[in-house]
């Protein structure tokens, strides 16, 4: 899909204290819209192997709130299936998804650096009954990501008829379990239905060579980490859409992260290594950080950093709509046919002898 | 009763998304997908707001109900939907419930505290320990963990988050060691104006009420009767100064399900027409699921046998809540109803929770007089369809209440726990 335009997207990765700084003074929040970014990742900093920083806010909730003070921002939600159980995760992203009407998705990671390490006899997941645990890695990850995919599909939104005249809210008998076995069990369906763009938009940070693998069969999206290679990457994607577990054969799209400058050297050099690595064949967007220092940093990269992008005509504009729109990727390949209903058919009600007054 | 109680009552909304009663869907004012519509839940937030009301309250639990006949059913999470709120208002209060079963207590402890972050100190936890089946199914678990072992992590799990959000304000690692529970590390989300989340109980079991006395500022309680609710409010109270608490520091909201009309024989009608607009079994089946029991399979006419009423009040019997149980066993006990008796009553008397039906004038009488006996701290309302009832809350039942000056006629607090706090000033 790269290969097919000369200009590639741009997306802004806002860390932990970005999020703690916005949180408390929105406005500059409202500034990202006119980046022209495709997205923006809520808590990078979580997901990406280094260590925690002084400050973050948990990325659903921060993305839910940032997005209503920046109605034309996208964000992805960045998390770990770590503390954090696939179902809670599913159903978190899917009620953001809904409150920004299809603007949202979720980056998945291995690991999540603010969570404490885990070691002999601690559990990655705490939720009761699972003594032993479930531990951290890039199957545990992979497992999540489809078992999440499965939930966002198990109530289709069609389901819902609402029709006044036989009473019936919903096709109950159209809404499905999702059965999943795998590293997790989960049963579905998921407390809300599918959302507006079909299904919010999974992503994973990937920074291994075996992450670059499991992302390229499960994810809709890649994020790949600066100091892996971009070149075997894309090798690793465009052999993983034969693999892939939903079985329609796409290539994951491939944004490639960017490493801030060090030190001297600054927007005019960044803005040189993001055209060069958009220019990359077979890449389709950047990552960019703004430089540590909350909400001033964030504004000092929307003025500096991205126009300097623009004049280079690295990055393209999105024309807005849901996220999948932005990023021209197609709605979700089914993943549920054939799968057990949840709930019995439904059995009109008797007609009423009043005219309903509400 | 008592006259001369001073300071005001709390007035929060329990919004069971669209109204507490199934049909309510059906209104003309909604759209098939008002229930995950960002501007209902927008509008839902600046209604309470207008209402100057101390907060918002939301039930959960991770699984779907059958939403067949019943757009209540889906459920955002919410301390998601509270996010999207917290941006749209300013200073109501946002309480949350969630799981201490199917969550984990580090994930659960930074996610409430970045709501409060973000809503300016407005987040509260109400905990629960969930006893549904389907939720353990999400979780991989054949089922729900017993009463006993639920309330048994539950407190340990209540001790860990409060440690961890003490770690947010003065970045010392926590290190616990416990029966459910090994923990080394801290929180390192700003803390929020007021410190950390409100805490919330809504068990009516011993236990809960134990762990409310202990640990909470308010208890969403489940009552039917004044003298029930006035044994409950003093064991609380109770519970709290025996853990060296002030028993002004823990509050007593029941929740009241309430339709309203300008009479009390249209409120009647709007009751009866939400009811009927319902599935047929609506009622028999709520209450077949809160007793543990399969009520059809009774003689509708015949009076509730004494084996079913000795089962209700029997902690290891499978059903509901312990403390609606108690509520619906109270309130059979009090009249003897037969079954259809106790299912007519109690569309405009609630079962499980109060049910209130008549107009703004009398519920500020019902409100005044269980606030006056030592019944109650306030109300968790439920109207029987959100989006007009919450209308009449703001428009006619707040301002009566101000006028007897039982309620203050703007916020004069910021948080949560500062509208608490100042109610009982």
């Amino acid at each position: 899909m790269g290969d097919t335009t000369t200009a590639a997207y741009l997306a802004i990765g806002l860390t932990g204290d970005h999020l703690a700084a916005l949180a408390g003074d929105p406005l500059p929040a409202a500034r990202l819209g006119t980046a022209g970014a495709a997205f923006a990742v809520a808590g990078i900093d979580r997901i990406d192997g280094s260590a925690p920083g002084e400050a973050t806010l948990e990325s659903t909730v921060a993305a839910t709130f940032l997005a209503a003070h920046a109605p034309g921002t996208a964000f992805l939600a960045a998390a770990a299936p770590h503390r954090d159980h696939p179902y809670n995760l599913a159903r978190r992203v899917a009620s953001l998804d809904h409150l920004t009407r299809g603007r949202s998705g979720l980056i998945l990671g291995v690991r999540d650096g603010y969570a404490p390490a885990d070691g002999e006899g601690r559990r990655a997941w705490g939720g009761a009954g699972l003594p032993g645990g479930i531990v951290p890695g890039v199957e545990t990850t992979r497992d999540a990501a489809i078992a999440i995919q499965k939930l966002w599909q198990s109530w289709p939104r069609d389901a819902i008829i609402a029709d006044r005249e036989s009473r019936i809210f919903a096709r109950g008998d159209r809404i499905v379990h999702i059965d999943h076995e795998g590293i997790f069990t989960i049963a579905g369906p998921l407390t809300v239905p599918a959302t507006v763009q079909g299904a919010p938009v999974l992503a994973w940070y990937a920074d291994s060579a075996d992450a670059v693998r499991a992302a390229g069969e499960t994810a809709d999206l890649v994020v790949l980490a600066p100091h892996e290679d971009i070149g075997a990457a894309v090798a690793a994607l465009d052999a993983a859409a034969a693999r892939r577990f939903s079985g329609d054969g796409r290539r994951a799209l491939l944004f490639a992260e960017v490493a801030p400058p060090d030190g001297s050297r600054g927007a005019d050099d960044l803005a040189e290594r993001a055209a060069s690595a958009a220019a990359h064949p077979g890449v389709d967007g950047v990552l960019l950080r703004p430089a540590p220092g909350g909400a001033p940093a964030v504004a000092a990269f929307v003025d500096e950093v991205v126009p300097r992008l623009a004049a280079r005509g690295a990055v393209r504009r999105h024309d807005g709509g849901t996220l999948r729109a932005r990023l021209n990727l197609p709605g979700p390949a089914p993943l549920l046919e054939g799968a057990r209903p949840a709930f019995p058919a439904p059995e009109p009600q008797p007609p009423l002898a009043f005219a309903p007054s509400i | 009763m008592s006259t001369s109680r001073t300071g005001r009552v709390i007035l929060g909304v329990n919004v069971l998304v669209l109204g507490y009663l199934p049909a309510a869907w059906q209104s003309r004012r909604l759209h098939p997908e008002s229930f995950i519509d960002p501007a209902y839940w927008h509008r839902i937030g600046r209604l309470a707001e207008r209402a100057t009301l101390d907060a918002v309250f939301l039930a959960d639990a991770p699984a779907l109900g059958d939403p067949t006949y019943d757009a209540n059913a889906g459920r955002f999470d919410p301390t998601v939907v509270w996010s999207h709120v917290a941006a749209a208002t300013e200073r109501v209060g946002l309480i949350a419930t969630a799981s201490t079963t199917l969550n984990d207590p580090f994930e659960l402890a930074q996610r409430f505290l970045s709501l409060d972050h973000l809503s300016g100190g407005r987040a509260g936890w109400n905990i629960v320990t969930t006893r549904h089946g389907t939720a353990a199914a999400n979780f991989g678990l054949p089922e729900i963990p017993e009463r006993e072992n639920r309330y048994a992590r539950a407190a340990e799990f209540v001790d860990l988050v409060l440690a961890l959000w003490d770690s947010a304000r003065t970045g010392e690692e926590v290190h616990h060691r416990g029966e459910f529970f090994e923990f080394d590390g801290r929180l390192r989300v700003p803390p929020s104006r007021q410190g950390r989340p409100a805490l919330l109980q809504a068990g009516g079991s011993a236990q809960g009420r134990a762990l409310a006395g202990r640990r909470a500022d308010a208890v969403f309680a489940a009552e039917l009767t004044k003298e029930g609710a006035i044994r409950h409010y003093n064991e609380v109270k109770r519970h709290a100064v025996e853990a060296g608490r002030n028993p002004d520091s823990v509050k007593i909201l029941p929740g009241l399900l309430v339709s309203l009309g300008s009479t009390e024989e249209e409120a009647r009608r709007r009751s009866d027409e939400l009811h009927d607009l319902g599935p047929a079994s609506y009622s028999v089946q709520w209450l077949s699921q809160a007793i543990g029991y399969d009520v059809s399979k009774l003689d509708l006419d015949d009076r509730f046998p004494d084996e079913v009423l000795a089962a209700m009040l029997d902690p290891r019997h499978p059903g509901g809540s312990i403390g609606f149980r108690q509520s619906i066993h109270e309130r059979i006990r009090k009249t003897n109803p037969t079954i259809r008796e106790y299912l007519r009553e109690t569309r405009y008397t609630g079962s499980g929770h109060g049910g209130f039906v008549g107009t703004p004038e009398q519920l500020v009488d019902h409100i005044e007089d269980w606030w006056r006996s030592g019944a109650v701290d306030g109300f968790n309302l439920q109207p029987d369809l959100l989006d007009d009832g919450l209308e009449v809350i703001a428009d006619e039942v707040v301002p009566l209440l101000r006028k007897r000056g039982l309620f203050r006629h703007e916020y004069e607090t910021d948080t949560l726990r500062g509208h608490l706090r100042a109610a009982s000033a």
